[in-house]
């Protein structure tokens, strides 16, 4: 397992969606510090050749009745060669409608839905299981509070449902992580909030239980974990490889840290691990993506606080205001990937990039696989580009 | 994967379905390692099972390599041993160790034999 590309010069992204379909990633809107987000205006697409590691950028002619607006603390997944987006909101408000981008002919959609849709909000999780997106937790718009509901959508009839649980029930939270494995929803970090009202930093939790839902049975329980069980945090990043949860990242406002960290846990034994792999991974930071194509992670964007986090001019009381916190935040526009099984072709790779040796004679196609591996994305937009 | 190595799999190198092939460089040098761990590499891999003649229960499998010369094959047999040993690991993995002199043979081995 091994760290193997870094490059900088992709979207700018905080608090994006992202989806692998076949051997392309497509990345939908997020946040990015100096951007409008009350203006009403087109979500914006990218996509991330996974061969050539080059982003561009989807344009879209369509109308605003079609396409979502621009927006942060959505989700996005992929059924088919379909993306499903739906909830996130901009600075003025949030949404319940559910869009659909097709990735074989870039276009929006709006499916027509029945059921009990579930209230427009952010932070909240969804995953696929057995055909069905389930849609837990998060912030309500229009309640100002948070919410500890089940939903789910029938991705074959476009049938939403409220889905009654039994069982221990998580509590109220907000960006933490639902992954499906083998019909069960795991829930995993997030900002736990008791009361389920946000009132200040000082009532939010970070617990580090994990939560199962049985989709079959629509019961919660706690699962009994053992072995080296990460800290609780938000914004953090889950993805599945070869049946085992990996929790990448994350932040934990109590701590005051932020993680580069990587664990993974084993459903059939209930195990956690840390797992540190070869190379150099990310800088700590939140509200990234990853994206799993074959054996290899993609991870792009997110923040980090500024370097000059300790001595820069802010007053110390508003350390601990999340405003304030954001304002000291880097936002980042770089790629990393994870290769889970590098090939020897991808070590000698490595190997010929950090010696320097002269390739003149190498053939063409190597040439090209070392230029790419090294060559930055040119896609970053300026800050304030209201575009 | 390669950990349970398949009990139709015969002791030696005779016939098709022998625990051991042997990998010959363009140099003359022969290479002795476990089918499995040979599997690894994908062009290995299609060369040993979709060849035209298939092997008779009494010849060695062998694989002629013109391309690539014994600096870089040794190279590749002791990655095979080492991505066997690791792949599954999660923490204490050993860098795979690549010398400077090597590092274009052994880039070019690894392109064409696919691993």
């Amino acid at each position: 397992m091994l760290w193997t590309v870094e490059l900088e010069g992709g979207p700018q992204r905080v608090n994006h969606a992202a989806v692998a379909v076949n051997d392309k990633i497509y990345s939908f809107g997020g946040y990015c510090t100096g951007e409008n987000y009350r203006a009403m205006r087109n979500m914006d697409v990218h996509v991330l050749n996974t061969v050539t590691y080059r982003w561009k950028a989807i344009e879209t002619q369509q109308s605003r009745n079609v396409v979502p607006f621009q927006r942060y603390g959505h989700t996005a997944v992929a059924f088919g060669g379909l993306v499903y987006v739906w909830g996130g909101r901009n600075d003025n408000t949030a949404c319940n409608i559910l869009y659909c981008f097709d990735t074989n002919t870039h276009r929006w959609s709006v499916p027509r839905v029945d059921g009990s849709i579930p209230e427009a909000r952010d932070g909240h999780s969804a995953c696929v299981i057995n055909d069905r997106m389930y849609i837990f937790s998060g912030y309500l718009e229009y309640m100002e509070a948070y919410t500890q509901d089940v939903h789910t959508l029938n991705l074959r009839t476009m049938s939403w449902s409220y889905v009654r649980t039994t069982g221990q029930h998580p509590v109220y939270r907000d960006f933490h992580t639902a992954t499906g494995v083998d019909g069960v929803m795991y829930v995993w970090g997030g900002r736990e909030v008791a009361s389920g009202t946000y009132d200040t930093q000082a009532n939010e939790e970070y617990g580090s239980d994990l939560h199962a839902l049985d989709t079959t049975t629509n019961r919660w329980s706690v699962v009994p974990c053992s072995g080296h069980i990460p800290i609780g945090r938000r914004s953090h990043s889950a993805f599945v490889f070869r049946d085992h949860i990996y929790v990448f990242g994350g932040f934990n406002s109590q701590a005051e840290r932020h993680f580069n960290d990587l664990h993974r846990y084993d459903p059939s034994t209930n195990h956690w691990e840390r797992v540190k792999p070869l190379g150099k991974g990310p800088c700590p930071r939140r509200r990234q993506s990853c994206c799993l194509v074959g054996a290899k992670m993609f991870l792009f964007g997110g923040t980090s606080p500024k370097d000059n986090y300790e001595d820069d001019t802010y007053p110390e009381e508003e350390i601990f205001g999340e405003e304030s916190t954001d304002r000291r935040l880097k936002d980042h526009n770089d790629l990393h990937v994870l290769d889970f099984e590098p090939s020897l072709k991808t070590l000698c790779l490595l190997k010929v990039q950090s010696l320097k040796v002269d390739t003149c004679w190498l053939p063409r196609e190597l040439k090209a696989l070392l230029e790419v591996m090294n060559l930055p994305n040119t896609i970053t937009r300026p800050p304030n580009h209201t575009g | 994967m390669a950990s349970n190595v398949p009990s139709t799999r015969t002791e030696g190198l005779n016939g098709p379905n022998s625990m051991y092939v042997k990998l010959i460089a363009n140099d003359g040098h022969e290479f002795i390692v476990k089918r499995e761990l040979a599997y690894q590499a994908k062009t290995l891999k299609d060369m040993l099972e979709s060849s035209p003649v298939q092997v008779k229960e009494d010849e060695p499998s062998v694989v002629h390599l013109r391309k690539v010369p014994s600096n870089a094959l040794i190279v590749v047999c002791r990655f095979f041993a080492y991505k066997h040993i690791y792949d599954n690991a999660t923490e204490m993995i050993p860098e795979f160790p690549t010398s400077h002199e090597d590092a274009l043979d052994v880039f070019l081995a690894s392109d064409f034999l696919r691993c």
